[in-house]
């Protein structure tokens, strides 16, 4: 039975150089040549950043307003714990039964 | 009629980079190699910099270098004359590395042995661009960005990316401090901002005295993988 993808959900963090508009055109240009693909939407979720300041532990998001630093306390960030992803979340196929001569004439 | 399945996979959309990287990094540590990528924007001064540090290692590290480039091997010929093994690669239109072509460089050539002396250090410099080679980790040990003060401070603010990723720093050019504005504790600030674990180093290849804070925490940082090794994690993989 053929089988077609019909949303691909992707998720980018804040923290990567990924730009969703260059993504989804790229999407757009590989999947039409594609039968499985070619119907397939893609759906791009932006994850936002969350840091840990490296001092003080205090969950922030790091942004440029802030030169990047915590919001608290002013430290520096420890790590990121969002922010960058680049993944697809899932896929959803569809299995697409082609009704057959048969069947057709039985309806 | 029809069936949905919905798939979750949660799949690493640079899954191949990744894991070329892991095999990159199992050849680096089996030859007791430690390789370090240099990236910045165009002209910050990494091959000078590389031209100034390969004879400060070569004696008891014997420094072999993979020069990347879009086109020619202008860089590559100004390092051979050091002596030093310079691998070229030619990325043609991409505009970074990528560890599928470390991957070559190590599988088609004894980079292990050259003069009968094998290297323990590897500089790798990358594609002049701030963007593209934050997200190929090449399977090197450690990533340092130069930021040459001729483009201005405020450029970690604009470019956070590879600069959270770094692990070091290097303000560039600082002979040229008098004729710019830029401030060298904001630059520091920002990337302490970015990643408070980063070490920072101004320097300039004008003052040869300059270079020496850097090249020990490049020492440092050698004996510190020899007790570690083994452990990987990628750039990107604290996130998960
Ligand atoms: N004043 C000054 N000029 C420097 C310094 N380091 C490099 N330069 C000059 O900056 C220019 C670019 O230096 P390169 O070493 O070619 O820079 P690069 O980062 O390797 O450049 P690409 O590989 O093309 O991205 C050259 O003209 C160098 O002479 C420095 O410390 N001070
Ligand atoms: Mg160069
Ligand atoms: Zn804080
Ligand atoms: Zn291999």
């Amino acid at each position: 039975m053929p089988t077609e993808a019909s949303i691909c959900k992707i998720q980018i963090g804040e923290f990567r150089n990924v730009d969703p508009d260059s993504l989804a055109f790229a999407f757009d240009a590989l999947k039409s040549n594609d039968p499985q693909t070619q119907n397939c939407q893609l759906e791009i979720k932006m994850i936002s950043a969350e840091a840990i300041c490296q001092s003080n532990h205090h969950s922030y998001h790091p942004a440029e307003a802030n030169f990047y630093a915590c919001t608290i306390c002013g430290d520096g960030i420890g790590k990121l714990i969002s922010g960058q992803e680049l993944e697809i979340a899932s896929i959803i196929m569809e299995t697409v039964q082609i009704e057959t001569m048969d069947e057709t004439r039985k309806a | 009629m029809h069936e949905i399945a919905d798939e979750h996979l949660l799949a690493n959309i640079l899954a191949n980079n990744d894991e070329l990287a892991k095999h990159n990094r199992e050849h680096f540590d089996a030859e007791n190699i430690f390789a370090v990528n240099f990236m910045s924007a165009p002209g910050a001064g990494k091959t000078t910099l590389l031209s100034h540090l390969i004879p400060h290692f070569q004696k008891v590290y014997h420094p072999a270098v993979i020069e990347g480039d879009m086109v020619g091997n202008l860089d590559a010929e100004r390092l051979a004359v050091t002596g030093a093994p310079v691998f070229q690669i030619s990325t043609g239109r991409s505009c970074h590395l990528d560890a599928q072509m470390i991957a070559r460089v190590l599988h088609g050539n004894d980079i292990h042995n050259q003069n009968n002396h094998k290297p323990s250090i590897l500089f790798i410099e990358n594609v002049g661009n701030l963007v593209c080679p934050a997200e190929f980790p090449l399977g090197e040990h450690r990533r340092i960005v130069l930021l040459s003060v001729t483009e201005g401070d405020d450029k970690p603010l604009k470019y956070p990316v590879i600069f959270h990723n770094a692990d070091a720093v290097v303000f560039s050019k600082c002979d040229l401090l008098n004729h710019v504005d830029f401030d060298l504790e904001n630059a520091s600030q920002y990337v302490k901002n970015l990643n408070a674990n980063c070490s920072v180093f101004a320097l300039s290849t004008k003052q040869e005295g300059s270079l020496q804070p850097f090249a020990t925490w490049l020492e440092q940082s050698i004996e510190k993988h020899q007790l570690s090794k083994g452990e990987y994690t990628n750039v990107h993989s604290h996130t998960r």
